[in-house]
């Protein structure tokens, strides 16, 4: 059997605060399962999740990363190579809020894509469950904020209730693809120039094919 | 919930009977006939013996070093006494212990006293312009209980989570004194205040303490026991000594949770070439524990295996990936729980300084490194953010005593994925009936059991199946179908030492399902379906 599909592999940060609920989202998005008895992810965890898209293999490398790990220069080595970013806050809890626009600003001083842009991010307000007119007293508002801070868009998310964690992924999967391919236009081919971001293959992900 | 009998058993019974005595057995049994009987001497007497055994003796800490290092306090009932002593709760003079200890349980007592105070209660003697609910005065009564109520709800937010298998950690007194514990810490050490992760530190001395204290009751209610036992062993003070142990391992293991960052002195050779081919991990300041693991690699790692550390440098895997929480909880998720103990027995009667944590960090890395070095970057962070269970832990610690000290300790036998052969061959629906029936442990074929270690690996990261939905799992889904560890058979070279339970030992279990339970602690996050 030949299979030509191409294969994307994609790295994709989960940042946030303590306790906002981000292994619980890549739990849900990648096992379909949800648990009060997470334990707290101690400097950085990994899981995979693979998707068919259009007619590719979309791999998703998703880090988890310790909410703790914010301050300083640690997540330097955790973020490189990233293509895609969730910042993710608790709705019930305004502190966690308040922290997103620090873990952007921290990823954008640390990584931008070959082309000078910072990755593609979307906003999860996450916990929706627990606080229902969230959307209605907020959207006008998160509209703006993302586009005020660069977030390419927001969701408000439930990893216990399974509200929108597929559909935020999926939109961020597009925006990927969308700057991947603005950089490979950009890319002259045959010449080398040095990038302190991209030092794998070209762009930050790699291709494969299967055969 | 599925262990009943749970708390109404000494918690540790488990071992005991790898040692082919159960002390709660016989006093139960005695009880109902209501009497004391030879039977009840001779557990007390051992009791006794035991205490006797590691203390009595005028050169007794070498010894309790040693039983530490060798792995002989698996079953022990005086492991925190034991503890105490390796972290210097306890002075080497034992004619000090009560008076220390009381000292302790005081000084305790007063920093309770300090730190958690109702402001509602001490604001009756203040000034109300200073102190009132909405006052901005930074010296505010209540400024500071609002900010003590943030910093106890961060807390709060890990005690929840800590081994949230364990019954043990779900009881509300236990959350309690595991929270007022870190909280007097963060107060009393208010540079580093609280971090994740001390609550996986904290939360193994409790429930240590936890065993010896039920240890204690169940042998003091047939005789009296010895004032040093009462006093130390005495549980009304759980919650004081094991913030006298945390703090103590904490002046250690304090610098792996600091977030202060430094510039990382340079040997000359580096500063030559450290900046034209800097890896990230390099550049800028650093924290100490990034510091640290990149020592291990880039030093330990590559003194002895340059193999491993050039694959590990080529696929840049920076050690801070997964180094970093298996230095900072002491290979807390690493191992479960019972192996866990062991490796700290070894750790702390090695060396209050811990130096042993750096071996300890190679062994596991040498464990696994054929698999590594014939992997690529996603299945070596499988295999090293997902570490695979090691059947032999005493192995493990011996070999890492080689790596530090090979003139004085001996070669250990090459114990590399021994266990995973068995475990893999025993691997399906039937293995429990086939790793009891085989009493005899296979030949082992090196290359079949590292291909299989590799599987373990891939299988850690790579898709299931073909659909859309294909998963990955890393970590609940493969830690789930994972038979419990303790009946795996044992090596064929295992050290006489070593108390791991045999198979034969294992039929005999009463409580089979808590076995289970506690297998499956190295799980840090897998579903349960069976807790609701």
């Amino acid at each position: 059997m030949q299979n030509n599909r191409k294969e994307h592999l994609y790295k994709i940060l989960v940042i946030g605060d303590l306790g906002v609920g981000k292994t619980s989202i890549i739990k849900r998005y990648v096992h379909q399962t949800y648990s009060t008895n997470y334990r707290a992810t101690i400097g950085v965890d990994f899981a995979l999740k693979v998707l068919n898209w259009d007619s590719e293999t979309v791999r998703l490398q998703l880090w988890d990363i310790a909410g703790q790990e914010r301050f300083g220069n640690m997540t330097r080595v955790y973020y490189r190579e990233a293509m895609g970013a969730f910042i993710v806050f608790d709705v019930t809890r305004p502190t966690t809020f308040e922290a997103v626009s620090k873990w952007k600003e921290d990823l954008d001083s640390k990584l931008t894509l070959s082309n000078g842009q910072s990755i593609a991010t979307v906003l999860l307000a996450n916990k929706c469950d627990q606080k229902r007119d969230f959307l209605t007293n907020n959207s006008l508002k998160m509209d703006q904020y993302c586009k005020e801070n660069g977030f390419v868009g927001w969701f408000e998310t439930s990893a216990r209730e399974n509200i929108n964690i597929n559909e935020a992924a999926n939109f961020l999967v597009k925006h990927i693809i969308a700057s991947e391919n603005d950089i490979l236009k950009s890319v002259v081919p045959d010449t080398i120039s040095p990038q302190l971001n991209s030092d794998k293959e070209m762009t930050c992900s790699y291709w494969l094919s299967l055969d | 919930m599925q262990h009943p009998n749970f708390e109404t058993r000494h918690p540790l019974q488990q071992e005991e009977q790898e040692t082919g005595y159960d002390p709660l057995q016989n006093y139960n049994r005695n009880r109902d006939r209501g009497s004391l009987d030879s039977t009840v001497e001779s557990t007390l007497q051992s009791y006794r013996k035991e205490w006797d055994d590691l203390f009595q003796d005028s050169n007794y800490l070498a010894r309790i070093r040693q039983a530490g290092i060798n792995g002989r306090l698996r079953s022990s009932r005086f492991r925190s006494v034991c503890w105490k002593v390796y972290l210097d709760v306890l002075p080497e003079d034992k004619t000090q212990w009560i008076s220390r200890t009381k000292e302790l349980r005081a000084q305790y007592e007063k920093i309770k006293e300090t730190h958690i105070t109702n402001p509602r209660k001490a604001a009756g003697k203040q000034d109300l312009v200073v102190n009132n609910p909405l006052s901005q005065d930074e010296g505010s009564l209540w400024n500071k209980f609002f900010q003590d109520k943030e910093l106890r709800s961060m807390i709060k937010q890990d005690v929840l989570r800590t081994f949230p298998e364990m019954l043990f950690f779900q009881e509300e007194d236990v959350r309690t004194k595991l929270t007022d514990i870190l909280f007097c810490y963060a107060r009393e050490n208010e540079q580093l205040l609280y971090k994740q992760g001390m609550h996986e530190l904290l939360a193994p001395i409790v429930f240590v303490l936890h065993c010896d204290h039920q240890a204690f009751q169940h042998a003091s209610e047939t005789a009296n026991p010895s004032e040093e036992m009462k006093v130390l062993l005495d549980p009304k003070f759980h919650e004081h000594d094991a913030y006298a142990m945390f703090s103590l391992l904490m002046e250690t293991a304090e610098p792996w949770f600091s977030s202060f960052e430094r510039e990382v002195r340079k040997g000359k050779e580096e500063m030559l070439t450290s900046i034209p081919f800097a890896r990230p991990q390099d550049l800028g300041p650093s924290v100490a524990i990034v510091t640290k693991v990149n020592r291990i690699q880039d030093q330990l790692v590559k003194k002895h295996d340059i193999e491993l550390y050039m694959h590990l440098n080529r696929l840049e895997i920076a050690p801070q990936i997964y180094g970093i929480r298996w230095v900072r909880l002491l290979f807390g998720r690493e191992f479960p729980l019972q192996d866990l103990l062991v490796v700290w027995d070894a750790l702390f009667a090695d060396s209050i300084t811990l130096d042993l944590v750096d071996y300890v960090f190679v062994a596991m890395l040498l464990y696994i490194r054929d698999a590594l070095i014939a992997s690529n970057f996603q299945t070596c962070l499988g295999l090293l953010m997902h570490y695979p269970p090691i059947g032999d832990i005493h192995s493990l610690l011996l070999k890492a005593l080689f790596l530090r000290d090979p003139k004085n300790n001996p070669r250990p036998v090459n114990y590399q994925f021994q266990q995973n052969l068995d475990y893999y061959k025993t691997r399906g629906a039937d293995f429990v009936n086939k790793t009891r029936a085989s009493t005899k442990v296979a030949p082992l074929n090196i290359n079949k059991v590292s291909s299989s270690l590799l599987n373990f690996g891939r299988k850690l990261i790579a898709p299931m199946g073909g659909g859309s939905s294909g998963i990955s799992p890393i970590n609940s889904e493969v830690i789930s179908a994972l038979p419990p560890q303790a009946q795996v058979p044992r090596p064929l070279a295992e050290p006489p030492s070593c108390t791991t339970p045999t198979n034969t030992q294992m039929k005999s279990q009463p409580y089979p399902q808590t076995q289970h339970q506690h297998r499956l602690l190295k799980s840090e996050s897998m579903p349960q379906p069976q807790l609701k």
